[in-house]
């Protein structure tokens, strides 16, 4: 069955300083921490703890909103949530398709032509090279973009390009849909093109997460949410009673 | 227009499992994610070549002009030098260089296989060893167009190679496992200590004079040969080259090579399953 599942899952971060980052620093510190035992450990080494004791399930039907502070771990969260950073501790469970919105346009080659950013883009996402193909025409119809997409995408105004990575991105449903801030693509006729086709991929979704500032969008998306503070949650259950909580934060 | 794809494998990682276990696992695990997801390091591979042929008509070509010229010139060069026959320098020289122009990407491009992946590997769970195969890929792939150089120099000077010929197959193929271990191990350290690629871009210099590539192990200072013997890089040119130029299969070579593979293999295995989980708070 679809979940998320983490269970006091720890995140820490090594900020590396330049010194730190250098094996040959590292080597004269050993020598020199031999020599002279006051040697301070890891003084070039600043780790911030990122997330603490973290725990969420999520099932099918849920939809997650995120808030807090900038710096609080929502980004490393979801990140944690897609796989992509192991916890130092705690464990995380996954199953299901999982899809990422927090870039977009990633894999996308400047020099390649639209078409052959929608090819490079679709296997990134899981699709074989004939069910790119099959998809090709929709995707290619839905951005409007017509001749442009013969041309390479950096004569694209970011506005095309825009178009083109969401068009894409949206072209895959999951069964997990992980997204940082609401997101929309265009103009003004794109804006609404481009709602209705991010509503129906939510409806679709098993699961949302879905961290915004946005009081309104945190309403009409989510079911629940959780205040994330210094990488702890704060506070868990309604969006209502979230955002009240996350207010008087100040 | 939504395609809904198949629902993938639960990613587990156990609580209960010891540490050690666990790390296994997930190593397991991004071993299967490169095979399945095949279409993602060949497709990345494949679109840096056509990146390079978009840019000029030449494309990955223009690596394999100045590798020609080097070649011709320290080859007509040398052979003087060393008292050569120059239709037998040039041949040993071609197909020794080309490899070692493979061996010497590998290693300096092993370095970079994460970092240079940063935007990837920060925004979605991809295959780590995806990426190291995807570089090895692309300088396979440069290789095959430098292997114009060898045919070009075979054809001038008539070097007809026998069927035996075929053992650079396998040569080639043991040179890629070994430098797909190595760039592993190259990459994970490298990407945690930055200064380090700069130190192995300095050996991988040295390393090349002191690889029976451009002088012959025939006739060589015993020393020199010596040396040789404790070179990783002498026994793959070795095996790549010798059934290239007609010169016997030393079983030894091959032993050598293998050695090395194993170890690497052995080296790389612990690394990657030690830091796999690291490679991603160290970009």
């Amino acid at each position: 069955m679809v979940h998320v599942r983490l269970d006091r899952v720890h995140v820490d971060f090594p900020i590396y300083s330049a010194r730190s980052r250098s094996l040959k620093n590292r080597v004269l510190a050993k020598v020199s921490r031999a020599l002279r035992r006051k040697f301070e450990e890891n003084q070039d080494m600043t780790v911030v703890h990122s997330l603490r004791d973290v725990s969420i399930d999520l099932r099918p039907g849920d939809r997650l909103g995120l808030v807090g502070r900038n710096g609080a771990g929502k980004s490393t969260l979801l990140r944690v949530m897609s796989g992509i950073y192991e916890p130092m501790l705690g464990s995380i469970s996954i199953a299901g398709s999982l899809a990422s919105m927090t870039d977009m346009q990633m894999g996308m080659d400047a020099e390649a032509t639209g078409y052959q950013n929608i090819h490079l883009r679709g296997v990134f996402l899981g699709m074989s090279h004939r069910e790119v193909r099959e998809l090709t025409p929709a995707i290619a119809e839905w951005t409007e973009l017509d001749q442009h997409l013969t041309r390479p995408i950096r004569t694209y105004s970011s506005g095309m390009m825009v178009r083109l990575a969401f068009a894409i991105s949206t072209a895959v449903q999951p069964d997990i849909l992980i997204m940082d801030e609401m997101i929309g693509a265009g103009d003004a006729h794109f804006i609404d093109k481009a709602k209705a086709r991010m509503q129906a991929m939510i409806d679709k979704a098993a699961i949302l997460v879905l961290a915004s500032h946005q009081a309104d969008i945190l309403h009409r998306f989510c079911n629940r949410a959780v205040l994330l503070d210094e990488g702890r949650v704060l506070r868990e259950g309604s969006v209502q009673d979230v955002l009240e909580s996350y207010y008087q934060m100040g | 227009m939504n395609v809904s794809l198949s629902a993938k494998r639960a990613i587990v990682v156990a609580p209960q499992a010891p540490r050690v276990s666990r790390q296994v696992a997930a190593a397991a695990e991004d071993l299967v994610a490169c095979l399945q997801g095949w279409r993602i390091w060949t497709m990345l591979a494949g679109n840096d070549i056509s990146q390079r042929y978009r840019r000029s008509v030449f494309g990955p070509f223009w690596l394999t002009i100045s590798m020609g010229i080097f070649v011709l010139a320290l080859g007509v060069i040398n052979s003087s030098l060393l008292h050569a026959r120059v239709d037998q320098y040039l041949p040993f020289l071609a197909a020794g260089y080309v490899m070692w122009g493979f061996i010497s990407s590998c290693l300096n491009e092993g370095c970079t296989c994460f970092t240079a992946m940063e935007g990837y590997l920060k925004q979605a769970r991809l295959s780590k060893l995806g990426m190291v195969l995807q570089m090895v890929l692309r300088n396979t792939i440069v290789m095959g167009h430098n292997a114009i150089i060898i045919v070009a120099v075979f054809w001038w000077f008539g070097v007809v190679p026998s069927l035996s010929a075929l053992w650079a197959l396998p040569a080639l193929l043991l040179t890629m496992w070994f430098c797909t271990a190595i760039a592993i191990l190259l990459g994970v350290i490298c990407t945690r200590f930055r200064d380090l690629h700069q130190i192995v871009q300095n050996l991988v210099q040295v390393a090349f004079f002191l690889t029976p590539v451009f002088w012959d192990p025939r006739g060589a200072a015993p020393k020199l040969v010596q040396i040789s013997t404790y070179n990783p890089f002498a026994a793959f040119v070795a095996i790549f080259r010798s059934p290239l130029i007609g010169r016997p299969l030393e079983l030894r070579e091959w032993l050598t090579a293998f050695g090395w593979a194993g170890g690497a293999t052995v080296l790389a295995a612990v690394f990657f399953v030690r830091f796999r989980g690291r490679i991603v708070y160290w970009l």
